[in-house]
């Protein structure tokens, strides 16, 4: 009798030890996800419902189904919208990709001084996005902006570029201080792939008789593309959602020519009190971007099959 | 348990709290009111002082309600007040920020009619009550806390120098804007010329369709292709290529190079005199004031309008503040310390405007905002719509008929979809 009681506690013991040790990792994150919950998915599944009625600002309204998103799909400053978005994305991930691998194989490389140049290479980061637009609103600035100042004195201009005036130009503006806002994040990632590849490997080709160009396509860059493909889906979502950069340049103008789907959300609730519509046009955004990670997702999985 | 007798066994608790309770509970027991009072010139240098003294005066005068003040910057007011009162937090007195007629249009705020009458006061509110301060029903819902016409400031030294007259006329302004401008280092004038800064910019061109008796709307149509609009667009086109004015600056930058002396005139309210006054005393003694050189005599004006929100906590208390302001003598103080209209009309006293001359072209004078008349709920959307085709003009040259049949069309197509 004694020993079966035991015995069955040591059973519960064990069942018990089992249970806690099913049920631990989640009490530990469970504040995490009650956080997250209320922080982020609430608002989210808020924001997504409240698409699907006809609400001005926070009052209670009919429901109307799917009309905002018609109302969308008609809209020609949606599709507008959406290809400044494209154009702005895909240039300002190439670019910041482009300049950031460029510059972590710069500073990959030995010699006096690397540790400031990668410090001073990292401070555009720091800056917040308005003082960034800040910096350089002045410096595109038609009358007293250094850039027209600079490009007159070496003679490549004759008249000051409207750098922010004309919608022609206005978008690549943006992308200028985006990149350059940008790039540091990349450049600090890409230098940590690099650091990663083996040396060996570059030694070897050196004996092989493999120049610099060809070490870089066989080597670096396979070598970098588990970091690389994560950075740009990253850039690519980060840049479908940017903001503030460019509000406080151009405010999506001028004639809407900065006017990405981002800025059309913030002005459709906060300025024209449209909180649905808003809603449904955050929500377009919100599907593109979970569009790209799921393409993303399946190309990496065909990567590893093969 | 013991534990819990022994804390409280502790006197300095007890008396802590029962000195809690009595700061929490003792204003409410006799009857004191607090109203909160939210509002943008509690930040601002000079006006913050005036308007503290009004609070002081109305509470020696009204015991039993104290005033909470809550700074908000003008830049967020409308996101503030249309947050707290979305979510039933709402003061119980806030300045409007632009948003009067989207706020009365979605019922947010109280009429003041149920607890003011108006009808003596007709012959001396202020024409800016005519603006945006009804609602559908007649009723006034926005109360005119000042009212700024915008008149001519000008440099007499540039104008000395250049041997300009003070022009009385459209066609004399331009004359004088180019012969008072030097190269980059002098201006005439100045306008917002960014379409990044929609509100100014509209703002802007608005003063300039009223010089020519334009107007945004008539007879509930919208009219911004007419004729005078066009003229009005043709003109800052002509003042933007003349480059009598900085391309691409914004206004607070252009309001600092006036203040400096490099620009020579400016259409801007009575505030602008004590703004010069803060930034370059030295420079009052150059300047001088002058009617605008419109055939129509009307400039745009700003109004700043105060509105109890429907669901504010103490309703009673913040219309005893309004009716307070509405006092003539009130008023009258209100002016000689601002040197702005505030709701009634003519309150300068002579021996004010005898030791303030500058003032003489402000008295009276009509303020129009550039509210789209019949339309004000689309006025920021109408404002977009408008800035962008005047960028177009400005900076690729569109023809100025051709952008604003374009701003007509896209208003009307904007406005049909939401109603």
């Amino acid at each position: 009798m004694h020993n079966n009681s035991v015995l069955m506690t040591d059973v519960n013991r064990f069942r018990w030890g089992q249970v806690e040790r099913k049920v631990f990792p989640y009490i530990i994150a469970a504040p995490a996800i009650i956080c997250l919950s209320l922080v982020v998915i609430s608002p989210l599944i808020k924001g997504i419902s409240l698409s699907f009625f006809s609400v001005k600002f926070a009052e209670n309204a009919p429901f109307i189904g799917l009309k905002n998103y018609i109302r969308l799909f008609r809209s020609a400053d949606f599709w507008h919208s959406l290809k400044i978005t494209i154009i702005y994305s895909a240039v300002s991930v190439t670019g910041t990709f482009c300049l950031g691998l460029l510059l972590a194989s710069l500073v990959n490389m030995q010699f006096r001084g690397r540790t400031i140049v990668r410090v001073i290479l990292t401070l555009p980061w720091a800056v917040s996005d308005i003082a960034a637009a800040i910096i350089w609103g002045w410096m595109f600035d038609y009358q007293f902006g250094v850039l027209n100042y600079l490009l007159k004195i070496l003679h490549v201009i004759k008249e000051p570029v409207q750098w922010l005036l004309n919608p022609h130009v206005a978008l690549w503006s943006a992308l200028m201080a985006s990149i350059w806002k940008s790039f540091p994040l990349s450049m600090l990632i890409l230098l940590a792939g690099l650091q990663a590849i083996p040396k060996e490997q570059y030694e070897a080709a050196i004996v092989d008789g493999a120049g610099r160009l060809q070490r870089f396509w066989y080597i670096t860059l396979p070598g970098l593309r588990p970091t690389a493909s994560i950075l740009l889906l990253l850039s690519i979502v980060w840049s479908f959602r940017s903001f503030a950069l460019i509000w406080a340049l151009t405010q999506g103008g001028p004639m809407r020519a900065t006017e990405t789907i981002a800025i059309g959300v913030y002005k459709n609730a906060f300025n024209y009190y449209d909180m649905s519509y808003a809603s449904a046009l955050g929500v377009i955004g919100l599907i593109l971007s979970l569009i790209i990670s799921f393409f993303y997702f399946r190309l990496e999985k065909a990567e590893k099959l093969k | 348990m013991k534990e819990v007798l022994c804390f409280f066994r502790n006197k300095s608790v007890v008396i802590i709290l029962i000195g809690l309770m009595l700061f929490f509970t003792l204003p409410t027991a006799f009857g004191d009111t607090t109203i909160e009072f939210m509002h943008y010139q509690f930040l601002e240098a000079g006006k913050k002082d005036i308007i503290d003294e009004l609070i002081s005066m109305f509470e020696a005068q009204n015991p039993g309600i104290k005033v909470k003040k809550t700074p908000v910057p003008l830049a967020d007011i409308q996101k503030v007040l249309s947050t707290r009162i979305a979510g039933n937090n709402a003061p119980d007195i806030s300045v409007l920020g632009g948003i009067q007629s989207k706020a009365i249009a979605l019922g947010w705020l109280e009429p003041l009619n149920n607890y003011i009458d108006f009808a003596p006061l007709k012959n001396l509110l202020c024409s800016a009550w005519d603006e945006e301060s009804k609602g559908a029903d007649g009723k006034y819902y926005a109360f005119v806390q000042e009212s700024m016409a915008h008149q001519m400031f000008y440099n007499k030294r540039l104008f000395a120098e250049a041997g300009v007259k003070v022009p009385t006329t459209i066609d004399e302004f331009f004359d004088a804007a180019k012969k008072l401008t030097k190269n980059n280092e002098q201006y005439g004038y100045y306008l917002v010329t960014n379409p990044a800064e929609t509100a100014r910019m509209f703002f802007d061109i608005t003063k300039w369709v009223y010089a020519y008796d334009g107007r945004w709307s008539r007879n509930n149509a919208l009219t911004l292709n007419e004729a005078n609009v066009i003229k009005a667009v043709e003109m800052y086109k002509k003042l933007y290529d003349a480059k009598v004015v900085p391309w691409g600056t914004d206004k607070g930058t252009s309001r600092k190079l006036f203040w400096a002396g490099k620009i020579a005139m400016a259409f801007e309210g009575p505030y602008f005199y004590e703004w010069i006054r803060a930034n370059n005393p030295d420079l009052l003694k150059d300047i001088g004031t002058a009617p605008v050189p419109f055939p129509s005599h009307l400039c745009g004006g700003e109004i700043v309008y105060l509105g109890i929100p429907k669901n504010a906590p103490h309703k009673e208390a913040a219309m005893a503040f309004i009716k307070f302001f509405l006092r003539k003598d009130i008023q009258r103080w209100y002016v000689e310390q601002t040197s702005v209209e505030g709701a009634l009309t003519g309150m300068a006293g002579p021996e004010f405007l005898k030791a303030n001359p500058w003032y003489a072209p402000f008295d009276g004078a009509r303020s129009k905002t550039s509210t789209v008349e019949g339309f004000s709920e689309y006025s920021t959307e109408i404002s977009q719509i408008v800035t962008n085709q005047l960028g177009a003009v400005l900076s690729i040259n569109k023809p100025a008929k051709a952008a604003m049949d374009q701003a007509q069309k896209e208003a009307e197509e904007m406005i049909s979809r939401k109603k």
